[in-house]
């Protein structure tokens, strides 16, 4: 997810932020079927309100390899990043 | 300083972990697999030689042909993927710094691998094997490892740069 979250970053997550009105480029917990939990940014919402996310990193998945995910998925919304030194 | 206090704090209750980088990054690159998919080009286009040398073909020739065609466009394709592994995920500022020569290389091998999926041409396959062994060269040279150039000791029997890896002192 480097440069918005380099490697061996710490993150602030906050659960409940997942319930209020998501932006497009917020950070996420997600829990994925297939990659576990990760962080990833919120690309859209599509009109069946599926979230569909993407990285940051030119390495990372493509957006349509991540897939979309439901709202149940959402663990919870990224309010601070603690890069390393 | 923050980051310090939190660290101290994560050896203590063990924060959980997160992936955010779904493309695992997991070191292991090697050339030697662009080099064979090269060799077997080379080869593929000995033996299509070989059929084009018949005045005509049997209909199990033909699908001979049709087999030996589909792996040449094959490995030309997996030519391209190895090379761009290495060069998008392994090659990184270091390396460039140290061989400037890198994304033209890259660029080169992309386009001679077209030049050998389109023709059936040992002279193209050659070009895109010289290219290579070149970049094998390198990327070994940016592991501290040397190489040396021998010949394969199977079909199509091409030099090949080998890293020169030394067995471990028992």
């Amino acid at each position: 997810m480097s440069p918005r979250i380099p490697e061996n970053s710490y993150v602030f997550i906050v659960p409940w932020l997942r319930l209020l009105n998501l932006k497009e480029g917020s950070l996420l917990k997600v829990f994925h079927p297939r990659y576990g939990y990760i962080v990833k940014s919120l690309a859209q919402v599509d009109r069946n309100g599926l979230f569909w996310l993407k990285g940051h990193h030119k390495s990372s998945l493509p957006i349509e390899k991540l897939g979309p995910v439901g709202k149940s998925q959402i663990q919870g919304k990224v309010l601070w990043v603690f890069p390393p030194k | 300083m923050l980051y310090n206090i939190i660290a101290k704090l994560d050896e203590k209750l063990n924060f959980p972990v997160l992936m955010a980088h779904c493309d695992i990054p997991c070191k292991i690159y090697d050339p030697i697999h662009a080099q064979i998919a090269t060799l077997t080009i080379i080869r593929m286009v000995d033996l299509i030689n070989e059929l084009k040398a018949k005045p005509s073909l049997t209909l199990d020739e033909q699908a001979e042909f049709l087999r030996l065609v589909n792996q040449k466009e094959l490995h030309g394709l997996r030519v391209k993927e190895e090379v761009t592994v290495i060069w998008g995920d392994y090659i990184k500022a270091p390396q460039l710094k140290q061989y400037p020569e890198l994304h033209e290389l890259v660029h080169s091998i992309m386009l001679a691998s077209s030049q050998a999926k389109q023709h059936i041409s040992k002279d193209a396959s050659l070009a895109l094997l010289a290219k290579v062994n070149r970049l094998a060269e390198i990327f070994w040279a940016t592991k501290q490892v040397s190489t040396f150039t021998a010949v394969c000791p199977y079909p199509p029997a091409e030099r090949l740069v080998y890293p020169n890896l030394q067995p471990e002192e028992a």
